[in-house]
């Protein structure tokens, strides 16, 4: 297994995504692809495959926004990068860590203390156990560490006292604080939000964003997985935008501004002038389906700039400007 | 032609919170009025109170001067957040399609309803497209009101601006009233001819100070 190398030269183009000029990303997504077999009826089988040539980047000090749509399968790739995906999960492509290839052994010994995962719900937590307990790091059990709890639990504003209480005796802003804690607890350098806020009230909502920003401003790298773009782009510094699978564009914040002239996939655009506040402009047609997917781009049935070049063979994710984008078209 | 709510009290027990404390509510046949208020303020229930699936405490709802009718087809249809848990997992997507009528072709092409879905199983199919269905289900002619439940909410943008772009087209040619529920005050902005904002009973204004 090899590093990535970081180009070195100034002003070198990378040829491929993820090789930065800074050396090793926290994080690093190469080709990721999952895939299942799904039973039908009786015994027969089909194959579908929910993430197929993934690549993305984080660098600490950074959030980035993974959009996707619900049921897309995009919290596929947080438990991909965490080693918990089901075992009848077929994982092909590359993952790394600070730039060493993630195996399973290697995710067993960063997940809970390195790699952190901020979940959906309260439901993640153990029904049973206080929560003062089980927010604790793997293996640690002492007097030390449970002060750290209740000095971190203080700077969210929970009470030494609610280390006491059981899941169920929290609010939905209290449940939503724990969790952020655990990850903050664990001293993980990278922190893994998947959909942190639906259901929340809107206090609670801008509260949990501005502490994982608030995190990445520490230091740390933050993978915020969510379907709501607005949410993404209120803290992120870059944002991936997730489509049948795959990143299609990863781009700056700033690139969504106007009409989205500086967007280069037609289907980020597509996204940013079907919200409410940018013309609320439908887009026709739907994902493929994940057990036959089209041979070339991905987006290419719904596109409004397809050729038929686009049939042909999936275009590769390559750097424009201050992003990177999965178009051929793309200038 | 309206549905209405008149003083509705509702909670959820013989002892429980106020979730509705006399909430008055009315939708014009062929308006658009939206319901907008913070999470755990009641649009859910109010939205199942008016749809008849839960029977108010005190108060009334009415349609067209009429209570709800207790069986057969109801004019007032709801569609729901999570389209997932509102298909029977158990149902191909054809059969549930037609649960209440038989959609024309058209409607299913506005709404990209791809032919080969109706072969397919709910678990096959994304909530965006999921949603559609459940979409076209309530569209038929004895449908007088909807109730959309953040319809859109755990969808993505575009499948959001087609699917309400399809209802209002619809609405201005069938004359259904429509209430939608929402905490997305751009939404309600750009769609409603009119937006009530939810106070809500004791229990939401316990949810904001547990907040």
């Amino acid at each position: 297994m090899e590093t990535p190398v970081p180009v070195n030269a100034a002003g070198d183009v990378p040829e491929r995504y993820g090789e930065t000029e800074s050396g090793a990303p926290l994080l690093e997504a190469r080709g990721l692809s999952i895939s299942f077999f799904q039973y039908d009826r009786g015994l027969r089988r089909r194959r579908i495959t929910p993430i197929i040539g993934l690549d993305l980047t984080l660098e600490r000090g950074e959030v980035l926004a993974v959009i996707g749509s619900s049921g897309s399968g995009k919290s596929l790739l947080a438990h991909a990068v965490l080693g918990i995906l089901p075992s009848n999960a077929e994982v092909g492509g590359e993952l790394f860590f600070e730039g060493v290839p993630l195996g399973a052994e290697e995710q067993a010994e960063l997940r809970g203390r390195r790699i952190s995962l901020v979940p959906q719900s309260v439901n993640f937590l153990d029904p049973l156990m206080r929560v003062g307990s089980q927010v604790l790091p793997p293996g640690r059990r002492d007097e030390e560490a449970r002060d750290r709890v209740k000095s971190i639990f203080k700077r969210y504003h929970l009470e030494a006292e609610d280390t006491l209480l059981y899941p169920f005796q929290l609010s939905g802003g209290m449940a939503r604080r724990v969790l952020v804690a655990t990850a903050v607890i664990s001293g993980a350098d990278l922190i893994i939000a998947d959909e942190p806020t639906p259901g929340l009230h809107p206090v609670v909502v801008r509260e949990t964003l501005s502490h994982l920003r608030e995190l990445a401003d520490e230091g740390k790298g933050v993978l915020l997985i969510t379907h709501d773009l607005e949410e993404g782009l209120s803290i992120a510094d870059r944002v991936g935008v997730f489509y049948a699978g795959t990143t299609v564009e990863i781009a700056p914040v700033a690139a969504f501004a106007g009409k989205g002239e500086r967007l280069r996939h037609p289907y980020t655009r597509a996204l940013w002038q079907a919200l409410p506040r940018n013309g609320f402009r439908p887009l026709a047609g739907s994902q493929p389906p994940l057990d036959s997917l089209p041979p070339g781009c991905l987006f290419q049935p719904r596109c409004p700039i397809s050729t038929t070049e686009c049939l042909e063979e999936k275009p590769a994710l390559r750097k424009l400007g201050d992003g990177w984008v999965r178009c051929i078209h793309a200038a | 032609m309206r549905l209405e709510a008149r003083e509705v009290f509702f909670r959820y027990g013989k002892k429980g919170p106020w979730v509705l404390e006399g909430e008055s509510l009315s939708v014009p046949s062929g308006r658009t009025v939206g319901l907008h208020g913070p999470s755990g303020c009641g649009k859910t229930t109010f939205g199942r109170v008016l749809a008849g699936y839960l029977e108010p405490v005190a108060g009334q709802v009415l349609v067209d001067g009429n209570p709800l009718p207790s069986r057969g087809y109801s004019p007032v249809q709801m569609v729901f957040q999570h389209p997932e848990k509102s298909v029977n997992p158990r149902l191909k997507l054809g059969l549930t399609l037609v649960e209440s009528w038989q959609p024309d072709a058209d409607l299913l092409e506005e709404l990209c309803i791809d032919p080969t879905w109706l072969d397919r199983w709910p678990n096959e199919l994304s909530a965006g497209e999921l949603q559609r269905i459940c979409v076209a289900r309530v569209l038929g002619p004895r449908t007088r009101y909807i109730i959309a439940d953040e319809m859109t909410t755990m969808l993505d943008p575009v499948t959001q601006a087609l699917i309400w772009k399809v209802v209002l087209h619809r609405k201005d040619i069938q004359g259904f009233g429509l209430l939608v529920v929402s905490h997305d005050a751009s939404l309600l902005d750009l769609i409603c001819d009119e937006v009530h904002e939810l106070r809500g009973g004791s229990l939401a204004l316990a949810a904001q100070e547990g907040a």
